[in-house]
């Protein structure tokens, strides 16, 4: 029965991955950054994973860019906290990339809008090591960084599982599988600790100042 | 005419950007249109521009209201849909933000247009948003002027230039109302929830008297002009191409049809001041931040002393105010009031350097019959506002605006969570308002019901006349003739 099992399998997954390819080229794309909620406590914590390849992603590349994000510490942190609506944000190297991964209240659009006002600059001397980058500098060119920025955004699955069920059940599965196809990269949950509390309501709590 | 402090030209631009035609005309109608034939459209749009008065001519930013001889004033909005239905380029049709591009329509969640509010219970002739391509705003000393001038454009090119999208739509026609009988000059108009409109405008630096008001600052070109600074430092927004012939001196409008529940409206400052032990006047102005009259809470928190705000005719004494020193704590003006969340003026919110750039130009009128409680109304009867707020950046101003200020309170943590009291997509179930009273007492309001809902809107770009021009002849109408 096992030898049987294998090639069935091997088989249904060459089918999948055919059947995916077709439904691809005539399903709209599927949205990458978070949407709004009608919900305001749905609007609070979201996250963004900014997935950046890396030009040339070896040692020496990397080290050039540790080095450009330690001198610009001051004014990364300065500029994030001007922002005022981030509740954690750091850079990561995860395999070829540099990843920049937040937990921000409100709009996306607006979120990145305001931390290219703050740090447009820091991002300028990051695009030189990046692979397709948008255009700079930023600040003159702010809609095309964001839709960059939303397109390198790990795809986010909807909290709800309804968000993916456009029609009825049954097309549950067809949108997933659309959506791993589209995005490499993807995040498959989050759990919040304390829902429904924007950062300056945190700080303001703590008596920390917002 | 060259203003002499500013780069921009006047004569080039489209009117009732800088200045409002509500203070002199008493009527306007919006003109809801697709492109009948392209050609013909553009056609129509030259003879817009070229002076002629036999046919309707675009109203310049440099000709007065009052000028002898004008009963009228018109400006054209184009959607992106309409742009494409022209047979614009398609670098050109690229190079608009990608908010313009979706349109309002595919934007509804982000603006709180959900429920009662959804683009699938708009009006006809504007909830086909793909069939919306430009919206025509004639203004009028009288209905019938209106009437006459708006004939004139949808007869243009023998009718073959552009049609309503619904014919069978109701007329999106306003008037300027002043409440109780006529408003003596210079004392403003009102809405019809019965406030003083139009009070807290952006002032332009070599546009505007330069009289120094404390409260009012003046604002740079770039907050409502395309190819002028911004006040994000150093941001600029993009310009459509081509940047000169096309995109630079033009503006972005976002066209709204807003249902006023009144009789909600009054029913509930009514119950509620029952409930709370003051006067409906008081718990209008916590929502509101201001009086009916329009004097503002930070500087008048008790109705007496708005009383010595009826006669005020120079809306500057209404503005001549901020939050941080005299009112921080929000015991007067409410934080979570409508006029602080859309204009925080000095106070300190969440995201710092935003205080002001997200401004929004206001040019409005209200449509409906003014409600009065002692007249029974028919179902159905609509009032409302028929309103363009006018930005270089629809989404850094007027859908931040919504999503960001109105809809989730952001910039401060004492209102986050909550929506705005008088135009949030609140529900009666679940939405609250807080507010400190006159005398003292803090208090919660829960149930609050919505009051506005959208009843239709577009995303239109209000190029300047030599945008329009470029439109309708530019070279590139070579390559398609």
């Amino acid at each position: 029965m096992r030898r049987r099992d294998g090639p069935m399998r091997m088989g249904l997954e060459l089918a999948t991955e055919v059947l995916v390819r077709l439904w691809s080229r005539y399903s709209p794309p599927t949205v990458v950054a978070p949407t709004s909620s009608t919900s305001p406590s749905d609007n609070l914590q979201r996250a963004m994973n900014l997935v950046m390849p890396l030009h040339v992603p070896n040692i020496v590349a990397r080290g050039r860019l540790t080095q450009a994000l330690f001198e610009a510490t001051d004014e990364v942190l300065y500029g994030l906290n001007n922002v005022g609506t981030i509740h954690f944000a750091r850079f990561d190297f995860i395999g070829g990339n540099l990843c920049m991964l937040s937990i921000y209240d409100g709009d996306f659009t607006s979120y990145i809008r305001d931390f290219i006002a703050s740090i447009g600059g820091v991002f300028d001397a990051l695009m030189a090591h990046v692979k397709d980058p948008p255009p700079t500098p930023v600040v003159l060119h702010v809609d095309q960084f964001i839709e960059w920025v939303r397109a390198h955004d790990a795809f986010q699955m909807p909290e709800s599982p309804t968000g993916l069920i456009s029609k009825d059940l049954g097309t549950l599965q067809r949108d997933t599988l659309l959506a791993l196809h589209r995005h490499p990269n993807v995040q498959l949950g989050i759990y919040r600790g304390y829902p429904g509390f924007s950062v300056a309501q945190i700080r303001q709590h703590l008596s920390i100042g917002w | 005419m060259t203003t002499g402090a500013v780069d921009v030209d006047l004569h080039r631009m489209q009117g009732n950007i800088f200045r409002s035609y509500g203070d002199s005309y008493r009527a306007v109608r919006h003109l809801v249109l697709r492109v009948v034939d392209p050609g013909s459209a553009r056609a129509a749009l030259a003879t817009m521009v070229d002076g002629d008065r036999s046919t309707p001519d675009i109203t310049r930013a440099d000709r007065s209201a009052n000028a002898a001889g004008f009963g009228w004033c018109l400006n054209v909005g184009f959607t992106w849909r309409g742009l494409l239905a022209l047979g614009l380029p398609a670098t050109t049709l690229a190079s608009f933000p990608p908010e313009f591009r979706d349109g309002m329509v595919a934007r509804a969640a982000r603006l709180g247009d959900v429920g009662p509010s959804s683009p699938e219970h708009w009006i006809a002739g504007l909830s086909d948003a793909e069939r919306v391509h430009l919206v025509v705003t004639v203004h009028g000393h009288e209905h019938a002027d209106v009437v006459a001038i708006s004939d004139q454009v949808t007869a243009a090119q023998g009718g073959r230039a552009f049609a309503p999208v619904d014919p069978t739509a109701e007329p999106l026609d306003g008037a300027t109302f002043t409440g109780d009988g006529p408003l003596p000059a210079g004392r403003g108009r009102r809405v019809h929830f019965g406030y003083r409109d139009g009070i807290s405008q952006p002032r332009f630096d070599g546009i505007h008297d330069d009289a120094s008001v404390p409260g009012r600052p003046f604002t740079p070109l770039g907050v409502v002009l395309l190819g002028h600074p911004s006040l994000l430092p150093g941001v600029r927004w993009a310009v459509p191409e081509p940047c000169d012939e096309l995109g630079r001196d033009g503006t972005f409008n976002a066209f709204r049809v807003l249902g006023q529940d009144v009789a909600g409206f009054e029913a509930f400052i009514h119950s509620t001041a029952d409930r709370v032990g003051c006067s409906a006047e008081e718990v209008a102005a916590k929502l509101c931040g201001r009086w009916r009259n329009g004097a503002p809470l930070t500087l008048a928190p008790t109705e007496v002393e708005a009383e010595a705000f009826d006669d005020c005719g120079n809306d500057d004494r209404l503005n001549d105010y901020g939050y941080l020193d005299t009112d921080a704590d929000g015991s007067r003006c409410p934080i979570g009031s409508h006029i602080r969340r859309t204009n925080p003026r000095d106070a300190h919110i969440v995201q710092r350097a935003t205080n002001d750039v997200r401004a929004l130009v206001r040019r409005g009128m209200p449509f409906g019959p003014a409600y009065d409680p002692a007249v029974p109304e028919a179902p159905g009867i609509r009032r409302g506002l028929l309103g363009n707020f006018l930005c270089a950046s629809l989404s850094a101003q007027f859908e931040a605006m919504q999503a960001d200020w109105l809809n989730l309170g952001l910039q401060d943590p004492r209102i986050t969570g909550t929506n705005d009291p008088l135009v949030g997509a609140n529900d009666g179930t679940t939405s609250t308002a807080e507010w400190t009273t006159a005398a003292g007492e803090r208090v919660t309001v829960a149930g609050l019901p919505l009051f506005v809902h959208t009843l239709g809107g577009a995303y239109c770009f209000v190029p300047s006349i030599r945008g329009v021009e470029w439109i309708a002849g530019g070279p590139w109408t070579r390559a398609i003739s």
